[in-house]
């Protein structure tokens, strides 16, 4: 296993500002510095960790910052402190999705995925065969994706996202949604990207998608990294964690700062 | 708090429990030092960045737009027509028949349309593109929260989007002028000057728009009054010269009013642009699009924080 990481999180913290009104957020931006009108939530706090080259499950009870940890490397948010160092092309599927429009057919959804990464339109239209083929969806492929069901859109996703030749592959809880034979099929594709050197970062809660595609594992809780080692090492703790978690225990602004990092 | 690379990295337990609210320690250097993420990627491997990078993705969005927005309708292709027509009968039996505005030189009926429809295509254009721009990242949760999507170009979609309307029904509008006039005015030439001006114009008003909209939703609903009032104070229905003496500087304040006389000088009357006129709008214009699409950059990091 060699050592040059392709992701690096050095010190990082992510504020989100809670506002109880809308206004609140414009009062503050007037009256800058006189007075804070928001509450803070801290989704991830002082978080240092290098994912290696491999596949690393990020693990943790829900609004520990698994997502955030996502957004951040995929650059869909910036950090409010600390630095993010990513090398080479990503591609995500954050949420059962990848910036797809769902008024656009799959293949339109495909091509501007495609475009938005740098790859030329033709280059796309060329994949576009073995796209449609590995996700299965048929004659769907042409229909807006509102139509689709969550399965038919996470397979597309994970198609889309692959054919490109990412060098880092983000996936967000997606894998849970295929069934066996679909799982199978990515299985497969996972040990490509692998064999290429792929950095692949999976959130999950379903631990026999860890046991089967990861080969490390992060521990995070309410925003800090607790643990950072092998599948192995690391599954004792998280089991341990989620034995412990009690979430009642938790003090009233957690909710809202759950829903806002899903 | 110990790391080696290959080994397990476990603090205690006893972290966990902290307050969700307490604020992270953080000395003072530190805290006046915001985030940044770094991202290096092979040369070639680049997503392009400016509009012109991506004007694939633009084109296959406009295309989307304008298409999709008919698909599926009785009439689809005929509704750019319809559209612009039907608002020149209505604007025609309001203001020539019932209210009898005449425009300078002219009192036909027929005059009075061209007249109309010269400037309701701009206008329309501008009120479009402003009023979708209000609500087009709002609409789009998908590409700010999940991708890096070059955002600015969802206010430029929309703004290339009204213009091909526009472009259409000008085509109609220069039908009709040939077969009322008999002739066609070589200033027609001078056209792509005023487009221009107007396309900046209308691009950097949607782009502060679009970013606004995402901070005050509020702006959405403002936006249909405000621009019902920006469209009477400018000279659409009625001649510049049937303005009061008072109300006189509402033409100079208002770019889309030199912009307006300035489609029907070239396209009706083939006189060339009023020159200090339009040097005054262009500037403006300019220095909207400069503001505006500065604005939307340097407030697009923090949409997926507040959406």
């Amino acid at each position: 296993m060699t050592y040059e990481y392709k992701i690096e999180l050095d010190n990082v913290s992510k504020r989100h500002n809670i506002y109880d009104r809308p206004i609140d957020r414009l009062k503050e931006v007037v009256f800058r510095n006189t007075r804070s009108y928001h509450r803070e939530y801290w989704a991830l706090r002082d978080m240092s960790v290098k994912f290696q080259n491999c596949t690393t499950a990020v693990l943790g009870p829900n609004g520990a910052g698994k997502s955030t940890i996502l957004q951040l490397v995929a650059g869909v948010m910036q950090p409010t402190y600390g630095t993010v160092t990513v090398r080479g092309r990503v591609t995500a599927i954050l949420e059962l999705g990848a910036g797809f429009q769902p008024e656009y057919s799959g293949r339109e959804n495909v091509l501007m995925n495609g475009m938005m990464l740098g790859i030329s339109k033709e280059e796309m239209l060329e994949r576009m065969d073995s796209i449609a083929d590995f996700a299965e969806i048929g004659e769907f492929f042409d229909q807006p994706l509102k139509t689709y069901s969550s399965g038919m859109g996470v397979r597309l996703a994970f198609a889309t996202a692959i054919s490109v030749d990412p060098e880092v592959l983000l996936v967000d809880e997606a894998l849970a949604v295929g069934d066996e034979r679909f799982i199978n099929k990515c299985h497969q594709k996972v040990w490509e990207l692998q064999e290429k050197g792929t950095t692949i970062i999976v959130v999950t809660h379903n631990m026999r998608i860890v046991d089967r595609f990861c080969q490390r594992a992060v521990l995070v809780n309410e925003g800090r990294l607790i643990a950072d080692g092998t599948v192995e090492e690391i599954k004792p703790l998280y089991e341990e964690l989620m034995s412990q978690t009690d979430y009642k225990q938790k003090s009233f602004s957690t909710p809202v700062g759950t829903a806002l990092i899903g | 708090m110990t790391q080696d690379d290959s080994g397990t990295k476990v603090s205690g337990f006893s972290d966990m429990t902290a307050a969700v609210t307490e604020r992270p320690k953080q000395d003072e250097a530190k805290l006046r030092t915001p985030g940044i993420r770094i991202a290096t990627v092979a040369a070639g491997d680049e997503a392009p960045t400016s509009l012109w990078g991506n004007r694939k993705l633009i084109a296959l969005m406009v295309h989307r737009d304008f298409i999709g927005r008919y698909k599926g309708s009785l009439l689809g292709a005929f509704w750019p027509l319809i559209n612009p027509i039907g608002h020149l009968v209505l604007y025609t039996f309001l203001f020539c028949i019932v209210l009898k505005v005449k425009f300078g030189g002219v009192d036909s009926t027929a005059n009075f349309a061209l007249y109309l429809m010269a400037g309701l295509l701009p206008w329309s254009c501008l009120a479009e593109s402003l009023a979708r721009s209000t609500t087009t990242i709002l609409e789009s949760p998908n590409l700010v929260k999940r991708v890096v999507f070059p955002l600015q170009i969802l206010p430029v979609v929309l703004v290339v989007s009204s213009l091909m309307s526009e472009l259409v029904a000008f085509s109609i509008l220069f039908v009709a002028t040939t077969f009322t006039l008999h002739k066609v005015n070589a200033t027609i030439l001078f056209l792509p000057l005023i487009l221009t001006s107007q396309i900046l114009f209308t691009g950097g008003l949607s782009c502060f728009l679009a970013s606004l909209g995402v901070y005050i939703r509020d702006i959405r609903h403002l936006m249909a009054l405000a621009l019902s009032a920006w469209m009477y104070a400018t000279p659409i229905v009625y001649p510049a010269s049937a303005l009061p003496e008072n109300l006189r500087f509402l033409i100079y304040i208002n770019p889309m009013a030199g912009i307006v006389t300035d489609y029907r000088r070239v396209l009706l009357e083939g006189n060339s642009p009023d020159w200090p006129v339009f040097a005054s709008y262009t500037v403006v214009a300019v220095i909207a699009w400069v503001l505006g699409y500065g604005f939307f950059q340097k407030t697009k990091k923090s949409f997926a924080d507040i959406m």
